[in-house]
């Protein structure tokens, strides 16, 4: 099955958030540093320990740091039997080939439908002009609609990357997958533009047709990380990773400061209280305890 | 099974974290399995592996794209912590396959070459490019805590004392 018909029934399916990238990242950066360390290559484990940086301080940041205990129990016990969920599968009628008819039928050949969009080179389609999109951080609205998969805005907050299913379809996200920035585009009426750069994050911006039309991933690994050691050589960046690090040490210290600071309390008890059959730190002293003593 | 692979599952489940999550991880790399050999499904698993490329790529791939079917089949409820620590099981009981199997000779290079391959393909899958990536890393840094209100001047004779005009 084609790389993009898998990715499109993962977003699909799956509401990949910001959170959810950030874990993933972070994970990523683990493993990297696992391996790395278990066959020996120090490229590896460099990359994992920027990777698992990018994702530790990202996640960090916006409040999305892994799991918590309670969480994990509930993925424990919601997170369906995975076992018997693939079993259905594996003993569907078709199994995977019907998931491959479906993705295949559903996004009626993404690539067919959506190339021509990526390209705007649909001539004579009922498509309206383009709405140059907003280089604004906060709300990229992506209007590219089409009369019959209507244009859904894309992720109004950048953070809740949620996969926005028109119509139920997977092929209709990728139908709107906006063109990336800076690409001109003529529209159907004639009119000429170029889409704004924008730093934003909307929800498909990245699943672009043209990344994901071959039967393997885009990017080979050693262009992914290599992309990724370059952004973060950027000095902001740096800067991010730097502030995130000072951050958790100075957490670790304090921790390791009350341990210490506890550890004393205990010893100056417990040298009080030598000699004393019950301990009593709390002894009080004067005329009437005197007598009483 | 080659000890280089099955020292790298060890470890792998020993960084599971937080450690509850280990069963999750567990049944996800059974799913993955059943998936790699049932007798419906296998020969589109064998068909990925022998597309033209570069093998690591491949085989990183095809891991990948097995671990995104999972993925889908538990709706999204499997966290990234057990997901990606699946994606390498899934990795290392491939590889091991095709090694018995006389297709590949697993070496040190050879596995640090596939993970690459697999966790840089997975995170394509979920449609995480670098250049996402630095976007949200952007979005975050220009992030302000919500709801704190700004910071006061200070006032009256404390703050007159401390500086206030």
């Amino acid at each position: 099955m084609a790389f993009t018909a898998i990715a499109a029934v993962v977003t699909a399916e799956t509401a990949v958030t910001a959170t959810m990238i950030f874990a993933a990242v972070a994970e990523v950066g683990t493993i990297l540093t696992v391996v790395g360390a278990v066959t020996g290559d120090k490229e590896l484990m460099k990359i994992g320990g920027t990777i698992g940086l990018i994702g530790g301080v990202g996640g960090l940041a916006s409040d999305a740091m892994g799991v918590g205990a309670s969480a994990a129990d509930a993925a424990a016990t919601t997170v369906t039997d995975a076992a018997t969920a693939s079993s259905n599968v594996a003993n569907s009628l078709d199994g995977f080939e019907s998931l491959a008819d479906a993705t295949t039928s559903g996004l009626s050949d993404a690539a067919t439908v959506g190339n021509p969009i990526a390209t705007n080179s649909v001539a004579g389609s009922a498509l309206p002009e383009v709405a140059p999109l907003p280089a604004t951080d906060a709300v990229q609205q992506v209007a590219q609609p089409t009369q019959a998969a209507a244009s859904a805005p894309v992720a109004a907050d950048p953070i809740a990357v949620s996969a926005p299913s028109v119509n139920g379809s997977p092929a209709s996200m990728d139908v709107q997958s906006p063109a990336t920035s800076g690409t001109p585009y003529t529209s159907p009426t004639g009119s000429t533009g170029s889409v704004p750069g924008g730093s934003g994050v909307d929800g498909y911006q990245g699943n672009n047709l043209s990344s994901y039309s071959s039967a393997t991933p885009s990017q080979n690994s050693n262009s992914f990380f290599g992309q990724i050691k370059d952004f973060m050589k950027d000095p902001g960046n740096k800067a991010l990773v730097d502030t995130g690090m000072k951050f958790g040490l100075g957490a670790v210290q304090g921790a390791a400061g009350g341990q210490f600071n506890q550890a004393r309390v205990d010893l100056a008890r417990q040298q009080q209280n030598w000699g004393n059959s019950v301990g009593n730190t709390s002894r009080t002293t004067g005329i009437i305890n005197g007598a009483r003593a | 099974m080659n000890p280089l692979l099955q020292k790298t599952e060890s470890e792998v489940m020993a960084k599971i974290n937080p450690a509850q999550l280990k069963p999750v991880v567990k049944k996800l790399v059974d799913a993955g399995k059943k998936i790699m050999y049932a007798d419906k499904t296998r020969h589109l698993i064998i068909k990925e592996l022998n597309q033209p490329g570069e093998e690591t790529e491949i085989v990183g791939a095809s891991v990948a794209k097995l671990a995104g079917l999972v993925m889908t089949q538990v709706k999204g409820t499997a966290p990234m912590q057990a997901m990606v620590p699946a994606l390498m099981l899934l990795l290392c009981e491939g590889l091991d396959f095709m090694e018995k199997a006389g297709k590949v000779k697993v070496t040190p290079e050879f596995l640090a070459a596939c993970t690459k391959a697999a966790t840089s393909s997975f995170l394509q899958l979920l449609g995480v490019t670098p250049d996402r990536l630095a976007a949200l890393v952007d979005h975050t840094k220009g992030n302000q805590p919500a709801g704190q209100p700004p910071q006061q001047a200070p006032k009256g004779i404390i703050g007159a004392a401390r500086g206030a005009v």
